[in-house]
């Protein structure tokens, strides 16, 4: 039983409990043959009074071998329109598609970086609060998707009204 | 023959013949050997040489674990298969040589993993040996080990060096009081970089993996072609990156075709020691200490120089195995019964729940962690008696749980 | 786990580049501060002869960059061994100053042979 399985083990027992209490709508293991809890396939709802309210959001979860003093591994595999998120999960596959310093492996240590204090729970937590973006400013030049940063600060309302279109069609799918 | 147990009935005269150079040694106890049971894991360049020595001595019981079939590049240093046919199991081949080297001792080949090992055959044996190549494996080994609390005898060999260690759980440290994270294998990471590759080495494996997908094949060291389709794309990248030299046939052979060096003169140094090593243990655990006090220490073995080296490896007061926080349990649970039951058995035992976790269990199986299904039984999870369980969701910790099947 | 999203390519037609923005770059090796500069003699276990050397070293510095640089000057291949102190394996990922080397200590070079610890 190493440090690894101890931390993926308990980040896990954290992430049930939010299952348990409906935070997130679906948690298991991503490889259903192997059934190993170190690679997940998590479903995530869009917070009630956004723009991606009653949106279910797929995230992949993978916890690297050096965990936890690297972040886990994170893809969203439905699309979305966000200035932090990569659009089309059919591009950039096996990649990270969602800019955010908690999981970003040049940030560790730094502010607002992974530590090996945080979890899981803090990662799903911090990617959910993301899509609150009421009052957020973003720096439209560090972003995944720059045409729908320059769209959310210029031009709230067709941004507002993309994103539920997209929600609309596409975020209804689970696992 | 001086003060042996010659004339024990537990020999026969057969036997008494055969160990007739062995009861002259001063303090041998050959009925010692007789009732002792060895679990030999690896039957490979190490675990031939002990199990042939072994067998030779006469240790009454010997299981033999290795998942692995033989190729024939294990003949210049595997004596235990020269009769066997290529790709038969080795701990099979291994059992059908053992029993011609002697035929009066017990012998059991396991054609398996060590995860699908019965637990009871670690439970059961006196000492355990490792004769492994991989460093997961060998963690599980040790948490084998270290639960069961056996003598775990383990070695390994590189080039012309190797070492002998024998880990006496909670007395000195363990495979997992120190662990060293491991090195970013290179082939990982390529996998997971798709753009800028960091290191010169994944320039190569970049092009295995361009191999890989237009071919629909591994990349075949042997065969020039693949190997200028490898040094084409790679040193394209090299050039790109800046990660000169180029490469060349020869490193590009190096890199892909990569075996480990294995020569019987030195795997037969390492496992000598390893079974002289055994027999100490032995008969120490009987009381007898003439063959002198087993070793704790970490020996190397120089075989340019011919020099021994010795260490002495502290045990880690906190090792998640070994460590004064580790929480172990053992609990009886009927076969029919679901495993919500061990939850509701450690909350009788006074453990509190942690407000902010669900609890799990979890089975450690290789690579992974496999998460066991509390709604079912032991049986309809894949579990038997005996196996170890890893419990996350109370206050206290992380609890192991070894639990033991009833009807 | 890629699926077909029908429409998504007229939905989102106007995405400009596909820039690899999310290629990861490459990490920095810095020392890490508050290290002090110590002697320490690296002597090896392998090899055709018992070789010693004197080394300043820094506690800040990576284990793993010491590594490679005793490799360099022993004429072995970091691959080859590992680095030992007082019985323990120091770990690549770590700093000298992670581990109780003090000035004047003897680090090992151990065979990492298959059982490495």
């Amino acid at each position: 039983m190493s440090i690894r399985q101890k931390r993926i083990s308990q980040d896990y027992a954290r992430l049930k409990k939010l299952y348990k209490e409906g935070t997130i709508k679906q948690l298991k293991a991503f490889d259903s043959q192997k059934k190993s809890i170190d690679h997940l396939k998590i479903l995530l709802v869009g917070p009630k009074g956004t723009a991606f309210a009653k949106g279910l959001f797929r995230l992949e979860m993978k916890f690297p071998r050096e965990y936890p003093n690297q972040p886990p591994f994170v893809r969203l595999h439905t699309p979305i329109w966000h200035p932090n998120f990569w659009p089309k999960p059919s591009e950039y596959p096996g990649q990270r598609n969602i800019c955010l310093a908690l999981v970003d492996p040049n940030y560790i240590g730094k502010k607002g970086g992974w530590s090996p204090t945080k979890t899981a729970v803090t990662v799903v937590q911090a990617i959910t609060s993301m899509l609150n973006t009421a009052g957020q400013y973003i720096n439209p030049t560090d972003v995944f998707n720059k045409k729908a940063a320059l769209e959310m600060m210029k031009e709230r309302k067709k941004f507002d009204k993309k994103v539920k279109n997209l929600v609309k069609k596409y975020a209804n799918k689970k696992w | 023959m001086g003060e042996s147990d010659f004339f024990s009935k537990d020999l026969t005269a057969k036997e008494r013949q055969l160990y007739d150079r062995q009861f002259r040694l001063k303090g041998w106890n050959q009925r010692i050997l007789k009732n002792s049971r060895i679990l030999i894991v690896g039957v490979g360049g190490l675990g031939c040489e002990i199990a042939k020595n072994l067998a030779m001595l006469g240790v009454g019981h010997i299981d033999l674990v290795d998942l692995d079939v033989i190729e024939h590049s294990n003949l210049n240093r595997q004596i235990l298969f020269m009769d066997a046919d290529i790709a038969k199991p080795k701990a099979i081949a291994a059992v059908e040589m053992l029993k011609k080297v002697n035929p009066n001792i017990i012998l059991k080949g396991y054609h398996t993993s060590l995860e699908k090992l019965p637990p009871v055959i670690f439970k059961k044996a006196d000492v355990i040996v490792g004769g492994l190549d991989s460093k997961n494996a060998r963690i599980n080994l040790n948490l084998q080990a270290v639960r069961f609390k056996k003598p775990l005898v383990d070695g390994g060999v590189n080039g012309y060096h190797g070492h002998i260690y024998t880990i006496f759980p909670y007395e000195n440290a363990c495979y997992d009081c120190h662990p060293t994270s491991s090195t970013e294998s290179d082939e990982m990471a390529a996998c997971t970089v798709v753009g800028v590759p960091r290191k010169r080495v994944h320039c190569l494996f970049k092009a295995t993996m361009a191999f890989e997908e237009k071919f629909s094949t591994v990349p075949n060291p042997g065969n020039i072609d693949d190997v200028n389709f490898l040094i084409s794309f790679a040193n394209n990248l090299v050039d790109k990156f800046n990660f000169n030299p180029q490469f060349t046939v020869k490193e590009v052979i190096n890199i892909i075709d990569h075996h480990e060096p294995g020569i019987i003169t030195i795997n037969a140094v390492i496992a000598s020691i390893q079974s002289q090593e055994i027999l100490k243990i032995l008969n120490y655990q009987k009381g007898n200490s003439a063959l002198g006090i087993p070793s704790k220490e970490y020996i190397i073995y120089n075989g340019m120089t011919q020099k021994f080296y010795y260490l002495t490896k502290p045990r880690n007061p906190e090792c998640l195995q070994c460590g004064k926080n580790v929480i172990r349990e053992e609990l009886y649970i009927r076969k029919d019964q679901k495993l919500q039951c061990i939850i509701d058995a450690l909350k009788m035992k006074g453990y509190k729940l942690d407000e902010e976790m669900e609890p799990i269990l979890t089975v450690p199986e290789f690579d992974s962690l496999r998460e066991l299904d509390l709604e079912k039984t032991a049986i309809a999870n894949k579990i038997r008696s005996l196996s170890f369980i890893s419990l996350s969701g109370f206050q206290e910790g992380e609890i192991f749980v070894t639990i033991r099947l009833f009807k | 786990m890629s699926e077909d999203f029908d429409d998504l390519d007229e939905d989102l037609e106007d995405i400009e580049d596909k820039t690899p923005a999310i290629a990861s770059k490459t990490p920095n090796v810095a020392q890490a501060p508050g290290g002090k500069d110590i002697s320490i003699f690296f002597m090896s276990t392998i090899g055709p002869g018992e070789k010693k050397q004197k080394l300043l070293v820094n506690t800040g510095n990576n284990v793993g960059d010491i590594k490679t640089t005793v490799g360099n000057i022993f004429g072995i291949n970091p691959s080859d061994f590992h680095l030992s102190h007082g019985g323990v394996t120091l770990d690549e990922g770590k700093l000298i100053m992670d581990y109780p080397v003090k000035d004047g200590d003897t680090i090992l070079l151990i065979p990492a042979s298959t059982a490495g610890i």
